[in-house]
Order: C-alpha cells, then sequence, then structure tokens
C-alpha cells in the first residue's frame, strides 16, 4: 500500500476580519475590546493522499481552496487540527509568490530553488534547464518586476519542475501563459506523475482537474464536500453550478423550487404487507379557511388512473386525488396537499405549480377539475395521518387561499415495522463487511 | 391547586398605563385625581393550568401577551388581577441574556445566575465544568459577555439555565439562534428534561419547534386565550389566522376530526419483528466504538452532501472493543430541531456465517439508499452498537455526522413525497383523454 504523504485531521482556520483597519490596531493595543469578527475559512478538514495520487481541488472563490494549499505548503498555520506533510513540496501559489519584485529572474530562480532545498551547484547545474524550460528569453536577466503575469508564471513552474519535489502543489498558474506553455506544464506533469510525484491541483477548469486528475475534492463555504473520483466530483460541482446552489445548501434565488425527480420505487423487502394504511372517507365537514372562488369537493386515495382505495399498503404506488369546482372565473389555479402526522407535524407537501406554471388551467365559473399526485405512499409508522388539502391562486410565493381545508381525508395506519422517525425509508441493501 | 400543578393561573390580568407624553405619567401621580392614561391590557383573564411534566408551547403574534405571561409565571412582573401560583424552582431564559451583566465575563455572569437561583459556590464549582462544556464557547468564557454574538449569548444562558436544578423552564425564542448541533443538543436535553418531570413553557414563532417539544399549546391573541389544546389543533388555527387578511375570508367547519371509525377487518398483516430502541437512552457498555460513519455517491465519491433523491451509501465503521455475539448496527437521522426523520438497523450481523465478532476487530456497515425528499439542511446522523441477546446497547457515536441535504423540492415536509407525476386537468379535459 502506497505511503500517505499528506495526513489532514480535521484542520480549520480562521481569520479576524476588521471592517476599519484601524480596529485592527485598537484590538493590539487593547485585545480586551474585540472589534473584529472572525470569518472561517476551513472548518474541520480531513483528507490524506497517498504517494502518487493526483488530486484536483475543485470550488468556487473564497471556498477555502488557497486556504488549504497554503497550509499544506506551511506558509500558514491552522486554528485547528493537525497536518503531516512527508517529503519535499513546491508550490505554485499566487502568482510570483516569494518573487522579489526587484531582483533578476535568474536571481530570483537561484533563490526559490535554494529555499526549496537545492544545493548552489546543483542550481548551477539545472539553470539552462530551467532557463529552457521557461523560454523567456533575455527577460531573464532583467528585474522580475517587469515581467507579465505569464512570464513569472513560467519562470516558477520552470523553477518548481527543477527542484525534484516529492509534492507539487499547482493553484491555477496553468490558466496564464500561451497554450504551447501549458502544453509544456502538462507534459510536464504527466512525467512528474508517472515517476510517482505526487500531486495537487487547483484549478476552475474541469478539462483541466480531468486531465491530470482521477481523484478530486469539492470545497464550499470552508467544508469538504465531496472527495471521490475526479469525473463524478466535477460533475457534482458543475451540477451545483447551474442550480445556483450556495454554501448552506440553500438555493439562493427568489423562486428556488424546482421539479425534483423522484427516484426510482423501491420496495423494501422486509416490510412488505407489514404497513396496511386505511383510508377514511372525505370529510366535507373538516375545518377550513379561505376568501371563496373556489371549493374543494372531493378528496381521496386512488389506484393509480384507477378507482378509490379504503386499504392500501406503505410502498404501494398510488394516487392522491384533489377535485375542486370553480365558483368563478380562475386564471391560475394551484391544487396542493400537506400530509400531517397525529402531532400536527408536516410530513410531506406538494402542489401542482411548478408542473403548470407555463401552461395553467383556465376555469369558467362551475367548472370542474381535478389533481392528481402519483407516487410511492411512504413507509409510516402506526397512527393517524392527515391530508389537508388546498386550492389557491396565483404563485407560490404570491397568492390567494381560496379553499383550504385540514384533515380533510384521514389515513390510519394500523401496524408498522417502522418505529422511531418520521417514515421508513426504503434499502437497497444492507451488508456487512 | 391539584398536587401535580406546576403552574396555576386564575383570572390572570396585566393592565399597563399608556400615555401621550411622559410629563401626563408625573401629572397623573401629583394629581390623583382625573387619569391621563389610557389603560392597556397586555393580558387579561387567563386561566391556565400547567400540570407537572407537561410541556405548553405558547403561539401568537408580537404584542399578544406572550412575554407578559412568562414575565408573570417567572416573577418579573406582578399582576394587576387575579393570581398566579408556581410550585417548584423555576429557570427562565426570557429575553437573550436577560440578567446578564455585559460587563462581566460569561464565568462572572453565570455564577452569579445560579447565585440568584439559590445554588451555592461550592455546588456551582462542582459544575462549572458540565456549565462550560454545554456551552461550548470556549475561550469567551473568560471573555466579558458584551463580546459575545447572539449565538454565544443563547448558548450561555441555556447552559447555566439548566444547571440551576429548575422545575420549571420558561423559554422564549432562544432556540432560534446557535447552529444546528447547539439546537439539538438544546432539544435533546428539554425532552430529557420533560421526560424526568421537568414543567417546560416554550413561547417560539416556529411551529415545527412548538410541535416538535410540546403536546399541547395555547394561542394568545390581543391579550386573551384564544384556544388551549393539542399543539396540532392549536398551530393549525394559528397558522390559518395568519392568512386572514380581511376581505371575504372565512373560515368553518368542524374543530375536530370526527372519531375514527371501528378498525376495518384487515387481510392478515405480515407480523415483522422489527429491532426498537431508545436512542435517548444511555446505558452503554463502551465493549466497541463507532470509528466513522461515511456517506459515498454511487460511483464511491465520499461526500457530506446529497441531493434529495440521489442513491448514496451509508458506512458505519466499528470496532469491537470484546467479543461480541448478535451484533446489531443501528443509526438515526436528526434533523435541526433533533427530530429523528428515519431510523434503520442491519438486523443482527453474520460475517462468514459466524455471528461473532471477535475483540478488535474492525467492521463495516453499509446502508444503500435514495436519500429521501428531506429539508435542504445539515442532518445528524448517530449510530449505535448492539450485541447479544436481547440486544443491549455497546456503544453509540460520540461525534456528530453531519450530511448536507440539497433540495430545491417545494415541499416544506420533514420528508416530502417525491410525486411521480402531477395531473391537473378539467373533467371535461379528463373525458376526452380517457374517451381517447
Amino acid at each position: 500500500m502506497p505511503d500517505t504523504v499528506i495526513q489532514v485531521v480535521g484542520v480549520a482556520k480562521t481569520y479576524r476580519m476588521y471592517e476599519r483597519p484601524a480596529d485592527r490596531l485598537a484590538e493590539l493595543v487593547n485585545p480586551f475590546k474585540r472589534r473584529g469578527v472572525d470569518f472561517p475559512a476551513l472548518r474541520g478538514i480531513d483528507l490524506t493522499v497517498k504517494s502518487g495520487e493526483s488530486v484536483g481541488i475543485v470550488g468556487r472563490n473564497g471556498s477555502g481552496k488557497s486556504t488549504l494549499l497554503q497550509i499544506i505548503c506551511g506558509l500558514s498555520q491552522p486554528s485547528a487540527g493537525s497536518v503531516v506533510v512527508r517529503g519535499r513540496v513546491a508550490g505554485l501559489l499566487e502568482l510570483a509568490a516569494g518573487f522579489n519584485p526587484d531582483f533578476t529572474g535568474r536571481e530570483n530562480a537561484q533563490l526559490m530553488a535554494s529555499i526549496l532545498g537545492l544545493r548552489r551547484h546543483e542550481i548551477a547545474a539545472r539553470f539552462d534547464a530551467i532557463a529552457e524550460f521557461a523560454g523567456i528569453g533575455a527577460f531573464m536577466d532583467r528585474p522580475v518586476q517587469e515581467y507579465s503575469s505569464g512570464m513569472q508564471a513560467r519562470l516558477a513552474f520552470a523553477v518548481c519542475a527543477h527542484v525534484n519535489p516529492d509534492i507539487l502543489v499547482i493553484d491555477e498558474a496553468l490558466a496564464v501563459g500561451d497554450v504551447a506553455f501549458q502544453r509544456r506544464c502538462v507534459q510536464y506533469l504527466h512525467k512528474f506523475q508517472d515517476s510517482g510525484g505526487t500531486l495537487l491541483f487547483v484549478s476552475h477548469s474541469e478539462a483541466a482537474v480531468l486531465e491530470l486528475c482521477r481523484r478530486a475534492v469539492w470545497l464550499d463555504g470552508g467544508r469538504l464536500l465531496a472527495d471521490g473520483p475526479a469525473e463524478e466530483v466535477c460533475a457534482r460541482y458543475a451540477k451545483a453550478l447551474e442550480d445556483g446552489g450556495v454554501a448552506d445548501g440553500q438555493p439562493s434565488s427568489s423562486e428556488p423550487w424546482t421539479v425534483v425527480q423522484a427516484p426510482p420505487l423501491v420496495l423494501d423487502p422486509r416490510w412488505q404487507d407489514a404497513n396496511p394504511v386505511e383510508v377514511m372517507n372525505f370529510d366535507r365537514e373538516a375545518p377550513w379557511h379561505g376568501k371563496g372562488g373556489a371549493v374543494i369537493e372531493d378528496v381521496a386515495i386512488c389506484e393509480p388512473d384507477g378507482a378509490p382505495l379504503s386499504l392500501t399498503h406503505g410502498g404501494n404506488e398510488v394516487e392522491l386525488l384533489v377535485r375542486c369546482r370553480a365558483q368563478r372565473a380562475l386564471t391560475r389555479p394551484i391544487i396542493g396537499f400537506i400530509l400531517r402526522n397525529e402531532r400536527g407535524e408536516n410530513l410531506a407537501g406538494d402542489n401542482t405549480y411548478l408542473r403548470y406554471r407555463d401552461k395553467p388551467l383556465t376555469l369558467a365559473p362551475g367548472d370542474t377539475f381535478t389533481a392528481r399526485f402519483r407516487f410511492q405512499m411512504p413507509y409510516l409508522p402506526t397512527g393517524l395521518y392527515h391530508f389537508a388539502p388546498s386550492i389557491i391562486e396565483g404563485t407560490q410565493v404570491d397568492h390567494v387561499h381560496l379553499h383550504w381545508m385540514e384533515h380533510a381525508l384521514t389515513l390510519r395506519v394500523t401496524a408498522s415495522p417502522i418505529h422511531r422517525g418520521a417514515v421508513g425509508v426504503p434499502m437497497l441493501e444492507i451488508a456487512v463487511s | 391547586m391539584s398536587s401535580s400543578a406546576a403552574i396555576s393561573a386564575s383570572g390572570l390580568g396585566k393592565s399597563y398605563r399608556i400615555y401621550g407624553r411622559p410629563a401626563d405619567r408625573l401629572m397623573e401621580l401629583l394629581a390623583s385625581g382625573r387619569p391621563r392614561g389610557t389603560e392597556f391590557w397586555a393580558l387579561q383573564n387567563l386561566d391556565l393550568t400547567v400540570q407537572r411534566g407537561e410541556a405548553l408551547g405558547i403561539v401568537g403574534r408580537n404584542g399578544s401577551g406572550k412575554s407578559t405571561l412568562l414575565q408573570l409565571i417567572c416573577g418579573l412582573s406582578q399582576p394587576t388581577t387575579g393570581n398566579v401560583a408556581v410550585n417548584g424552582r423555576v429557570a427562565g431564559l426570557l429575553e437573550l441574556g436577560a440578567g446578564f451583566n455585559p460587563d462581566f465575563t460569561g464565568r462572572e455572569n453565570a455564577r452569579l445566575t445560579a447565585a440568584i437561583h439559590g445554588i451555592g459556590a461550592d455546588v456551582f464549582a462542582e459544575r462549572f465544568k458540565s456549565i462550560e462544556t454545554f456551552a461550548g464557547i470556549g475561550g469567551y468564557m473568560d471573555r466579558p459577555v458584551h463580546e459575545y454574538s447572539s449565538g454565544m449569548f443563547a448558548r450561555l444562558a441555556f447552559a447555566v439555565a439548566i444547571h440551576v436544578d429548575a422545575d420549571i423552564l420558561v423559554i422564549d425564542e432562544i432556540l432560534a439562534v446557535g447552529d444546528a448541533a447547539f439546537q439539538q443538543k438544546c432539544t435533546r436535553y428539554l425532552r430529557s428534561f420533560q421526560a424526568n418531570g421537568g414543567t417546560l413553557l416554550f413561547v417560539s414563532h416556529s411551529e415545527a419547534s412548538v410541535l416538535a417539544l410540546c403536546e399541547r399549546a395555547i394561542w394568545l391573541e390581543r391579550g386573551t386565550l384564544q384556544i388551549d389544546g393539542p399543539s396540532g389543533d392549536v398551530c393549525r388555527a394559528y397558522a390559518s389566522a395568519q392568512q386572514d387578511s380581511g376581505g371575504s375570508f372565512r373560515s368553518g367547519g368542524r374543530p375536530q376530526p370526527p372519531p375514527a371509525p371501528p378498525q376495518t377487518t384487515q387481510r392478515l398483516t405480515k407480523a415483522v419483528d422489527a429491532f426498537d430502541f431508545d436512542p435517548d437512552a444511555g446505558g452503554e457498555t463502551n465493549e466497541a466504538v463507532v470509528e466513522h460513519v461515511y456517506f459515498f455517491s454511487s460511483y464511491g465519491a465520499r461526500v457530506t452532501a446529497a441531493d434529495v433523491g440521489e442513491k448514496i451509501e451509508m458506512r458505519i465503521d466499528c470496532t469491537a472493543r470484546a467479543d461480541l455475539d448478535d451484533v446489531v448496527v443501528a443509526f438515526v437521522v436528526r434533523n435541526r430541531l433533533g427530530r429523528i426523520v428515519f431510523s434503520d438497523d442491519s438486523g443482527r450481523i453474520l460475517r462468514n456465517g459466524e455471528s461473532r465478532i471477535a475483540a478488535g476487530q474492525l467492521f463495516h456497515v453499509k446502508f444503500v439508499f435514495h436519500l429521501p425528499f428531506l429539508q435542504a439542511d445539515d442532518h445528524s446522523v448517530e449510530a449505535f452498537v448492539f450485541a447479544g441477546r436481547p440486544p443491549k446497547l455497546r456503544c453509540r457515536s460520540i461525534d456528530s455526522h453531519f450530511l448536507m441535504v440539497r433540495s430545491r423540492h417545494v415541499g416544506g415536509g420533514l420528508a416530502n413525497i417525491p410525486v411521480i407525476e402531477t395531473k391537473l386537468e378539467t373533467d371535461s379535459q379528463t373525458r376526452e383523454r380517457t374517451d381517447a
């Protein structure tokens, strides 16, 4: 089994942020009066990298990628947790990090190489190779402040490539530089990988990560959200960006909901026929509220596209039917339901809004209309359950209740293998190793 | 007053005089003849009995009299009419950190609060470690509380309140601050407090918290009691009244559901000998250790966040510390309020046909399932190892393991139902479709 070369355990990093620079000074002078706020850049990261592995790191700006690399390179100390790194690390973190702008490229290269542990004679022996790799010609003897960012990246990469590192840490450096240089870098990195080098590679480019890494991790809000095959982690990250999902798992747009595809129907073999659900009759006298304009006339649990049921089982595919009558013209009716348990807790809810947002029904006074929601009857603990059906008009966020009934349809679960929790979740597999 | 009543109020009322100008208040004091202010009844003619061991939720709009009621019960304010008898020691968490001196440190405020509740210095010294652990605010304990965030205030106030041997805890919205882990810790504590005979009064705007903690609730509106009953009914009535924006809005129907008809004759139901356990019971023997709980996507990536409906694998890694027979590994998944959303167990574990796991052996149990449609939020997983017949608790996971659930589903339920297909059509459209 290859050795672990990077072991990050529970690493957290918190910065103090100040509104004004003067606050930082004031806190130094009088540390008993705190003026800044803590910003957690990393919160409890675990990461193990084996020798010879290449790990891509993806995540949005501010997700903690650079902080993590700085800590691994020893440029910054974690606030909590521990980092163990075995071997010589060469880091290309921020562009030209560590370059002195007044020194020439040659001087900076010599300095950087010696900091990375090369002896003077080794540097001398390799200097031509470094200069050739960098390909910046006569600029090598000009001060670095005259360099373009591409030239700085070329020089830094060239030095890193010639100090025999065991671990290379690269932060977006490949994004600058022309195509030819990028190709040279990728060729070098492949060779580095083949010779057993370990690579940590931060990039916003999914293609670059997939090209270089078989494994990737995804950071968001200072937390590690995923760690696994690069294709999959990149796909998850791309999907989250598309969804507009943000760090707290909360979508950000004003109408954040979407039609979420139901997973395939799973029957749990342990629970078959063990979870009978009696369905009572629709209760017209159930408590209600609303402004009027439509009225709920029937609620039932049915066979899919079929007749009402008085008995079903947890796990069966059924339909909830809600039939309404328009009392005036309606333009954007939404039919919905909430399923509550005996305590009144909201177990589940859905409505027709998202699926009919772009093709709303238009109804004349007296029209009857029906919503059918097809689903797998959840596996439920014993007890009473109530459907609260509703007919509202408008949109998800801006609407009026026309007719909203509480416990209009009652279910009674008379036996159940589910003892703890709100529902039973059918298992596809339970295995021991 | 019945011996089991913890709180008993009759005809309780509180009025304030409100003055147009501050000078009017002075004038009224000096010239006692003519009243210059107007009378405002914050609470009127309230009868309420709370039994020992009950948890009562209090809902109502801002200014409905909730806080006035709590102040009267805590003895912070005197009733204008009627009386309230409180049987037992009350600890109140009214406004955040009320009673804390902002210039004192957390430790000093804790000591002071404990002393007010009659906890001697020696007892306090014994308990301080536990207060510190519960609060979990680290080095801030020795910083003045004016430096605290509202979350830290709440943590300290809660930690102190539960260490003063209160019989009655009065809590006003405190759970709204703090992160998921702290909220879970509080709700778990409140449940065990109640189970041990403690009485809880709980004001919250969150219907879910009231339902999670209280069997019974009252709804106050403009200082008067609207409904007193099962918390589900009260919360629903309160919620539907929030919809009332005037105009033609009406409500009606029978207030209570009709009694369910007698059970229908059933076809034979398979009896399942499912394993049940109390996740809050202690008594573990520590003959095993839960090392970690991991989640993996269907492609094998380790994840800490997953989309609802996604196929995931939960792996529980355990080590036996003694020879164990008939091992069962169980877990519960809780939401932010500590409510168990779902749970399951491995059944008796057989490895290579053997029911014994030897001391020192590492074993993994994996559960593969589609992530139910939970709320988009952190959910925690706790794992348990049982062994023997009947199964006896050997250990529980020490760390909290969190899974961040990502969802854009519209439902606000604990575990929403994945709807396979939704149809909305006029009945004439349905007829056309079925005829065709």
